[in-house]
């Protein structure tokens, strides 16, 4: 996440005076960051289905927010002084933090809780062994 | 957002009260009111429970409702914010919650049912089941692990409602999110007939939240 804030920081930072080029090549920075980052926030507590789900969702996400990073739109954002993008930034980002937070809630609904019946059982046979009173 | 959090933290607060009798207040129109401190020690809210239905369904199994709510000083009149009602079941084994007055509702899930549940009987050196424990809500969810749980004292507490005997409980909780793991260790102090009286989560040495009793009426 901070690597992703970091690079979109950065490129914010670089609209006004930088070329489209240089503003297309941190989009796409940013956008392979945000889906790493997505899949390393999930890491493996989620099945894969949840991790290509939230790839699939921070990529269409940022797709859509970057206007799938088109020359023209870039430029036109550029001599706009930052408007269109910083919106889009602002919609990148919220949209990582969507996606990263639904599918870490969906691996979170998919995982299969552990079996602790033998570590359970070892303490009700503890628990034997304590002498209770009615001290309260 | 800080609605959910608030109802997540009145929720955690609940699970402890799903315990069977007595551990726990099952007093029809009981009143219990909490302050919840901040990391420098200062009041940062305060909340209300009220007992408002018991049925007592033999062999230590209990339905009941409990209305929470935030309320700006203790003893203030009317519901409060943020109200939900907790529909509590406690059977052998099972125990799950339906929030009503938010959206959607909040069902919790263990590796073992008895990790929400606390033994009308108790002595220190007592060991609570563990676990893994899901608490999905509003379409969202979170799994914890606990990985301890255990009696380690009995004391005579004082708080701002009185002084009570209690039974303190150690819980270790492991929790994942967002990538970054966390572990916090809830003290909570217990006593006969009421509840939750005192609690206590640290992260590392660090203070991170304490609750009061600060109101029991009943």
């Amino acid at each position: 996440m901070k690597k992703l804030i970091a690079l979109l920081f950065m490129f914010t930072l670089c609209m006004a005076p930088a070329e489209a080029q240089i503003l297309k090549s941190l989009g796409e920075k940013a956008l392979k960051s945000a889906t790493e980052g997505a899949k390393n926030a999930v890491g493996k507590q989620i099945t894969k289905r949840a991790e290509k789900k939230a790839e699939s969702a921070v990529n269409d996400a940022l797709n859509k927010a970057f206007g799938e990073v088109k020359e023209d739109t870039l430029e036109a954002a550029a001599a706009q002084n930052m408007s269109a993008l910083g919106k889009a930034l602002g919609e990148a980002t919220a949209a990582y933090g969507n996606a990263v937070s639904g599918a870490m809630s969906a691996g979170a609904a998919n995982v299969t809780l552990r079996d602790f019946s033998e570590q359970n059982a070892a303490r009700k046979e503890h628990n034997k062994t304590l002498k209770f009173d009615n001290w309260d | 957002m800080k609605k959910y959090f608030l109802t997540l933290s009145v929720l955690f607060a609940t699970l402890p009260l799903l315990a069977q009798a007595p551990y726990t207040c099952v007093t029809k129109g009981a009143v219990l009111e909490y302050a919840t401190y901040n990391e420098e020690d200062k009041v940062e809210s305060y909340s209300r429970q009220v007992i408002q239905d018991v049925t007592d369904l033999g062999g230590g199994n209990y339905d009941f409702r409990i209305s929470n709510s935030t309320i700006s000083e203790p003893g203030e009149k009317g519901e409060g914010d943020n109200a939900f009602v907790a529909l509590g079941e406690v059977r052998e084994g099972a125990a799950k919650i339906a929030i009503s007055g938010v959206d959607g509702s909040i069902d919790v899930s263990a590796s073992d049912p008895g990790i929400t549940m606390l033994p009308n009987k108790l002595a220190v050196g007592y060991q609570l089941p563990i676990g893994d424990v899901r608490v999905s809500m509003e379409g969202f969810a979170v799994v914890a692990t606990i990985t301890d749980n255990e009696v380690i004292d009995r004391e005579e507490v004082t708080v701002p409602a009185g002084k009570f005997k209690c039974y303190v409980v150690k819980q270790v909780t492991e929790m994942t999110m967002m990538g970054v793991s966390a572990v916090t260790t809830t003290k909570t102090w217990y006593s006969r007939g009421v509840g939750v009286v005192k609690s206590e989560t640290t992260m590392g040495n660090r203070l991170v939240s304490r609750n009061e009793l600060v109101t029991f009426k009943k």
